[in-house]
């Protein structure tokens, strides 16, 4: 019985060992990695940082209307553009059975 | 310990083996046996202290150690300084990483040759001060601050040995110019040296980064645009030194845009008269707006009517002054008629009979008398007529003879028209909840009377050029002659209107103001405010109506306004 509790206690011992050292092993792996990403996201926050600063600078009011001018028909609403839901013209009315709809063949209606 | 040695059990005959010792060796052998004992004891007592103490530090552990491990926290992106931005999150400063480049001279091996490659591969940099620098025997020399990327790829490329890049911070303004009065700038280091960046010098530098919150301004950058495109404008075609321009919400004091024109670029040259702020620095004598705060306060006194007027034909004579009317009068003018043909005559009148006691008081209750309180450092001191005589109270009461600064004026009128209440100019927004700080400078009612006259000036007086289609804008002249040498200059004159709009519920107050403009054929060579600054406060409102989404005021009957969406930074007003 003696030698075989000393055997037991041994593989009981190595076995701790063994495990100890794999989940220091996967630790230091996982430090590791977590140092990698902790870079990587500094470096992709100071990143967005800059794009930020960059988006201002493009984004400048003047820069806008300059653009606006040269590639788009549109012009700075007046105060006559600005009407009130209830001002809107009303709309058609709505077909509401399938005869109103007329020729089922998809042609328009005028 | 002597072991005892028992019988074997086999073996059946019984032999005593054991020993017995009598007399002094026994005794002796006692004694050692109880030592034996007493050491053991001991022995066992401190192992068995230690062990439980392993099982309780192992398993039963109180707390010194976590339970679980956790690595060093993520660190943020640091930045030395926080940002700047505007009501709607533009950002208007922040600090962008760089590197600056410095040499150790003892290293460089060949100074000649690092100095030519460094100055062909910066631009801007002089091969004579590189070469005095790397020649130098110091152990540290900068050779170029705040380096572009591409810039310290190319000076990487060169592989010179004793030279290397520090990890630095520049301060930058994408918005360039639009802003340079308002937010200041800061020096090399990245200390605040004027505006905002002077006064928050020290909030902003403390717990910088890009998890620190940014310091929010009440300015807006769209409003900002449009008012200091429209003065570009005029100060390019009325010729002007310079311009100053501001927009106020009427109720709670926030500043929406400040401009002060000729201005300059916070990232590059900030040198110069051009720093000079107008709208705060800038003490002017404003003229016929002022008219504005006589009528409220003799309106408010009860010193004048509506139905009262004055005499206001011939030319009146103060001791060795004499004051005239730049469009003489028929004769007897009425209050409201005073007011809307700008007459300087009938407002000195009015000033008298109102009286340097009261005037004093409604002009202290409007922030006139005293420096503004906005957070900003170039903050201009009124200059005041001291004695206050007579004399002084008439000329005060159609703006000469005291000067004060824009943001003054404008927060000034903001009170009369916005329910007589004062609000000290702020750029900083207040907490949500908080209460506005404001004091009462004059009554409700006069206060919707003065939003009527001033009405009145843009419909059928001197303000005709501020009126805008489809909104009512209330507003007020004022054109006034520099100093100079011995008296006036006829020539060089301040020219202003400030409006308040829309006129019956206002929301905004606007003021615009031309140093020295000169008339142009378009305005019939005429250079007043009616002329030169009221054709400018128009076409302001046109752009800030619909921007604000404002409803057009010719149908008031409109209860929903289609909905005007902004994109742009989160939470975006209006």
């Amino acid at each position: 019985m003696r030698g075989g509790s000393v055997v037991a206690a041994g593989i009981v011992i190595g076995g701790l060992v063994f495990g100890l050292f794999q989940i220091k092993l996967a630790v230091q792996d996982l430090e590791g990695r977590l140092a990698t990403l902790d870079r990587a996201l500094l470096k992709s926050e100071t990143a967005i940082h800059v794009l930020r600063a960059e988006w201002a600078y493009l984004n400048r009011p003047k820069r806008l209307a300059r653009l606006a001018a040269r590639h788009l028909d549109l012009a700075p609403l007046a105060a006559g553009q600005i009407i009130a839901t209830e001002r809107m013209p009303a709309s058609r009315p709505v077909a509401t059975t399938f005869a109103a709809l007329g020729p089922a063949d998809g042609a328009p209606r005028p | 310990m002597i072991r005892r040695a028992t019988p074997p059990e086999t073996d059946p005959v019984v032999v005593d083996r054991r020993v017995r010792l009598d007399g002094l060796a026994h005794r002796a052998l006692k004694v050692g046996r109880h030592r034996l004992m007493v050491a053991a004891g001991l022995f066992a007592v401190a192992y068995g202290v230690v062990g439980l103490r392993l099982i309780d530090v192992t398993l039963f552990n109180d707390g010194f150690e976590p339970p679980v491990a956790r690595s060093a926290p993520l660190r943020h992106a640091q930045l030395a300084r926080r940002d700047i931005v505007d009501r709607n999150g533009v950002l208007l400063a922040t600090n962008l990483p760089t590197a600056s480049l410095y040499a150790d001279p003892k290293r460089v091996l060949d100074p000649a040759d690092a100095a030519s490659k460094l100055a062909r591969a910066l631009p801007g940099l002089s091969r004579a001060t590189v070469l005095e620098k790397l020649a130098s025997r110091r152990r540290f020399v900068w050779i170029k601050r705040n380096l572009a990327p591409r810039q310290q790829d190319a000076v990487n490329r060169l592989g010179l040995p004793g030279i290397a890049f520090q990890r630095a911070e520049e301060r930058v303004y994408p918005q360039g110019r639009l802003f340079s009065h308002a937010v200041g700038f800061t020096d090399v280091d990245g200390r605040g040296l004027a505006g905002i960046e002077k006064t928050f010098d020290g909030a902003l530098r403390g717990a910088a980064g890009d998890d620190a919150p940014p310091l929010r301004l009440t300015l807006d950058a769209r409003i900002q645009y449009l008012l200091r495109a429209e003065l570009a404008r005029g100060m390019a075609a009325f010729r002007a030194k310079g311009a100053a321009g501001v927009v106020m919400d009427a109720t709670g004091g926030a500043v929406r845009a400040m401009v002060s024109l000729p201005d300059f670029d916070p990232n590059r040259d900030r040198d110069g008269a051009a720093r000079f702020n107008r709208v705060t620095l800038g003490a002017y004598e404003m003229g016929s707006t002022f008219k504005i705060f006589t009528l409220a306060m003799a309106l408010d006194a009860g010193v004048v009517s509506l139905r009262d007027g004055y005499d206001a034909g011939k030319p009146l004579r103060v001791a060795r002054f004499v004051i005239r009317d730049y469009k003489p009068a028929k004769g007897w003018l009425s209050v409201p008629e005073i007011f809307i043909e700008s007459s300087n005559i009938g407002s000195a009148k009015m000033a008298r009979d109102v009286g340097a006691k009261i005037q004093r008081a409604y002009l202290s209750r409007l922030g006139l008398l005293t420096a503004a309180e906005i957070e900003l450092p170039e903050v201009a001191t009124p200059l005041v007529p001291s004695p206050w005589r007579d004399i002084a109270t008439m000329t005060v009461g159609y703006g000469h003879g005291i000067a004060v600064s824009p943001l003054q004026l404008t927060a000034a009128v903001a009170a009369v028209v916005n329910g007589g209440v004062f609000y000290p100019p702020t750029l900083i927004p207040r907490e949500p909840g908080a209460p506005r700080v404001g004091w009462r400078a004059i009554s409700a009612r006069t206060s919707a009377k003065m939003r009527w006259l001033i009405k009145r000036v843009v419909e059928d007086g001197t303000g005709k050029k501020a009126a805008v289609p489809g909104y009512a804008v209330g507003g007020k002249t004022g054109t006034a002659e520099k100093p100079g040498r011995g008296g006036y200059r006829r020539k060089a004159l301040i020219s202003s209107f400030v409006a308040a709009f829309p006129i019956d519920e206002p929301r905004f107050v606007i003021f615009v103001m031309y140093d020295e403009p000169r008339g142009t054929k378009a305005t019939s060579n005429f250079a007043t405010g009616g002329w030169t600054a009221a054709p400018a406060v128009a076409r302001i409102v046109a752009r800030l109506g619909p921007l604000a989404g404002l409803p057009p005021s010719d149908a008031k009957q409109r209860t929903r306004v289609l909905d005007i969406a902004f994109k742009g930074g989160e939470g975006v007003a209006f």
